[in-house]
C-alpha cells in the first residue's frame, strides 16, 4: 500500500532542493533525494550512458543509492550504499515506477516527495510518472528566469544548458542561452499538466515562497489534505534535518544540489527578481529575453 | 517511389536540390584525391556510389582538405577506424553501411555546393481514437506536428520515424497540451552521432564546437585538478614539517590554529586516498568477474573439444 506521491517538477536552480526538503520535513511526508527514476524505463539503465555529448550522468544515481541506503540499513556509510547497489542490481529489470513503488510503500503511511529536475526535460519522462501512478500530484514550482538562468549558467560551467542544448543560433555564431531551456522546459510541464486534472495540480512561485514560507507551507498542506498545524510548519522550516541535507559517504556524496548540501539551513529572505527587460549578464551582445520568454514568464506573474 | 540501398546518392536527391550529378563528380576529380581503380563509368551516379565505398575515403578526403569535421563524422570515423584499413567487401554489414554514411557525410561537408544532402523519409505511425494504426508519410517535422495538432480528435498518439536512423525523432499525445517550444534541438540529447533534426550543418558545427570548447575547458580543468592530487603525498610529507622539529619532536609552542589545519587537511587526505581504494576495488571486482567470466567460458569449449 502507498500514499499517492507528490512530484515538484522545475527546471534546475528553482529553489526545488531547499522547498522539496521543507515539504518532505512535514510529520506525514517523506523527502526523497532527487531518485531519477522516471528518466529510465528500467532499472539498470539508470547506470547506462545517458550523453556521448556532455555526460552529466555520474552522479545521478546516488539519490537512488543514499535513498536504499537510509531506508533498508538505517544508515548512509560506505557499507550501506554497497548493499545499495546489490538493492539495486536485484531489480535491474524492473521499471522506474516499480522501484518507486516499493520505496514508496516502505515509507507508507509518509507520502513521497521527489523532485529530480531532469524529469521535466522531456514530457516521455513525465508521462512515465503518469503512467506509474495516475494519482500523483505535482507541484509546478517557477523562478524568474534571470536569476535562474544565472544560477545554471554558474553551476559546472553551465553543463546543464549544454546537456538540454540550450543553444541560440545567430547568422555565423552561437550563444548557450539558458533562457531556451527555462522556456522550454516549463512548457513541457505545462503541456504534461494538461493531462493531469486540476485539482492534483498547483502552481507555486518560488521567490514568493521564499519571502513568506509559513504561509506558502500551509497553502500546500491544505492542498494535500495533511496537517497545517504550527507543530507542522515548524518541522518543514528545518530541511537541514533531513538524513539527505548532507553529503553523503564517498560512493554516493550527492544526491541533490551540492549548493544545498553544504548549506541545507533554510534562511528566509526577498529574493531580489529583476525586471524582464533587464539586461543579460550572459549576453555580451546586448540582447534582452526572447519575447516568447519574457510572456511566459508574464503569465506565471513576473513583470 | 525511387529506392537506395544505404547511403547511396539517389537521382531525387540531385533533382529536388538543384544539384548535377556531373559537377560534384567533377568537382571530386578537380580535387586529385588519390581514388585507386574505379569500375563505374565516370561522371555518372554509379560512380559516385562506388567512391561511396572506397575504405580509405575519409583520410583522402578529410586529411586532403583539413575539414574540421562534425561530431557525427568523429563518432563514424572512430566507429570505423578498423573497417577503413581492409578492403570494404571483407566488413560486416554493419560496418559497410557506418563507412558509407562516413563517407557521405565527408563529401557533403567537403563540396557543400555540388552535393546535395542525404534524403530521407520521414514516416509516422499513427493511432486512431478508435484504436486503429496506419502509416502516414510526411515532409517534415513541422508538417507531422501541424497535421497531429489539426486532427488531434480523431488521433490518440502519433511517432514521427526517421527511415534512415530507425530514430523516432518527434512525437504527439493527444492528451498533452501542445504549446510550442522555441529550441531548435530536441531536449533530451542521447548521441553525437544524431545531427540534431532542424539544424543546418552549419548550425550543427557551430554546437558542436560549442560542445568541443565546453568539453576542452572541463579537461583543462580535470588535468589540472589531478596535478594537484600527484602532488599529494609531497604535499603531506610538507605539510607536516612545521610540526615538528630536526629531532622528529612537535616545537613545545606549536599554535593550535596550526595542529587543528593540519588535523583537518589529514583527514580530507585520507578521504581522498579511501575514495581512490574504494574506486579500484570496484574496478578489480569487475575485472574479476570478466575474468572468471572469459575462464569458465574457455574451460567449458576445451570440454567440448
Amino acid at each position: 500500500m502507498i500514499a499517492p506521491p507528490l512530484f515538484i517538477l522545475a527546471p534546475p536552480r528553482s529553489y526545488t532542493s531547499v522547498i522539496t526538503a521543507m515539504i518532505g520535513q512535514h510529520p506525514q511526508m517523506f523527502g526523497f533525494p532527487e531518485l531519477n527514476l522516471f528518466n529510465v524505463d528500467l532499472l539498470k539503465e539508470l547506470w547506462g550512458k545517458v550523453s556521448e555529448e556532455s555526460g552529466g550522468d555520474s552522479n545521478r544515481r546516488h539519490g537512488l543509492l543514499r535513498a536504499v541506503a537510509e531506508l533498508y540499513a538505517g544508515e548512509q556509510s560506505s557499507a550501506a550504499i554497497t548493499m545499495a547497489h546489490h538493492w539495486a542490481a536485484a531489480r535491474e529489470n524492473r521499471t522506474g515506477g516499480e522501484v518507486f513503488r516499493e520505496l514508496a510503500a516502505k515509507i507508507y503511511p509518509l507520502i513521497a516527495v521527489d523532485k529530480s529536475p531532469t524529469y521535466t526535460i522531456s514530457t516521455e519522462r513525465l508521462m512515465r510518472i503518469l503512467r506509474a501512478f495516475p494519482e500523483a500530484r505535482f507541484i509546478h514550482l517557477v523562478r524568474h528566469p534571470i536569476p535562474q538562468c544565472e544560477s545554471v549558467l554558474k553551476l559546472n560551467d553551465g553543463i546543464f544548458a549544454y546537456f538540454v542544448n540550450s543553444f541560440d543560433f545567430m547568422e555565423d555564431s552561437v550563444v548557450v542561452d539558458a533562457q531556451i531551456a527555462w522556456h522550454d522546459i516549463n512548457i513541457n510541464i505545462l503541456n504534461f499538466l494538461y493531462a493531469v486534472p486540476a485539482d492534483r495540480q498547483i502552481r507555486v512561485l518560488g521567490e514568493e515562497f521564499m519571502e513568506r514560507p509559513p504561509e506558502n507551507l500551509a497553502r500546500i498542506c491544505r492542498w494535500l489534505g495533511i496537517r497545517d498545524d504550527n507543530d507542522a510548519i515548524e518541522e518543514m522550516i528545518h530541511p537541514e534535518r533531513s538524513p539527505f541535507a548532507c553529503f553523503g559517504p564517498v560512493a554516493a556524496l550527492f544526491g541533490n544540489d551540492p549548493n544545498f548540501l553544504r548549506s541545507p539551513a533554510f534562511r528566509p529572505h526577498k529574493p531580489k527578481v529583476p525586471p524582464l527587460t533587464a539586461p543579460l549578464s550572459w549576453r555580451n551582445d546586448g540582447r534582452g529575453l526572447k519575447p516568447e520568454v519574457a510572456g511566459l514568464a508574464r503569465e506565471f506573474g513576473y513583470n | 517511389m525511387e529506392k537506395r540501398e544505404s547511403s547511396d546518392f539517389i537521382n531525387k536527391e540531385f533533382t529536388n536540390q538543384n544539384k548535377d550529378v556531373a559537377w560534384l563528380c567533377k568537382a571530386i576529380q578537380d580535387e586529385g584525391y588519390e581514388l585507386g581503380p574505379m569500375e563505374a563509368v565516370p561522371n555518372s551516379i554509379e560512380w559516385l556510389n562506388e567512391l561511396l565505398r572506397v575504405p580509405d575515403l575519409f583520410e583522402k578526403v578529410a586529411g586532403a582538405r583539413s575539414l574540421p569535421v562534425t561530431g557525427e563524422i568523429e563518432a563514424l570515423a572512430n566507429e570505423t577506424a578498423e573497417a577503413r584499413k581492409r578492403p570494404f567487401g571483407q566488413s560486416d554489414d554493419n560496418a559497410r553501411r557506418s563507412l558509407e554514411r562516413l563517407n557521405r557525410l565527408v563529401l557533403e561537408l567537403a563540396h557543400p555546393p555540388e552535393t546535395p544532402k542525404m534524403a530521407y523519409e520521414l514516416v509516422a505511425v499513427i493511432r486512431t481514437s478508435q484504436g486503429n494504426h496506419f502509416l502516414q508519410e510526411y515532409e517534415n517535422m513541422d508538417s507531422f506536428k501541424r497535421d497531429m495538432k489539426e486532427h488531434r480528435e480523431y488521433s490518440d498518439w502519433g511517432l514521427l520515424v526517421r527511415s534512415d536512423q530507425g530514430k523516432v525523432v518527434s512525437s504527439y499525445l493527444s492528451s498533452l497540451g501542445d504549446r510550442e517550444k522555441i529550441g531548435m534541438v530536441d531536449t533530451e540529447p542521447m548521441s553525437t552521432h544524431v545531427t540534431p533534426e532542424g539544424l543546418s550543418p552549419q548550425q550543427s558545427a557551430l554546437r558542436d564546437a560549442a560542445i568541443r570548447h565546453y568539453k576542452s575547458n572541463k579537461a583543462k580543468a580535470y588535468i589540472s585538478e589531478q596535478m594537484q592530487h600527484v602532488n599529494a603525498i609531497l604535499q603531506i610529507g610538507e605539510a607536516l614539517k612545521p610540526l615538528f622539529d630536526k629531532n622528529g619532536q612537535p616545537p613545545p609552542n606549536a599554535p593550535l590554529e596550526d595542529i587543528i589545519a593540519e588535523r583537518k587537511k589529514t583527514q580530507a587526505d585520507i578521504v581522498w586516498l579511501e575514495t581512490i581504494c574504494l574506486e579500484l576495488k570496484n574496478v578489480l571486482t569487475t575485472l574479476t568477474v570478466i575474468e572468471d567470466g572469459a575462464l569458465d567460458t574457455l574451460s567449458r569449449d576445451s570440454g567440448r573439444d
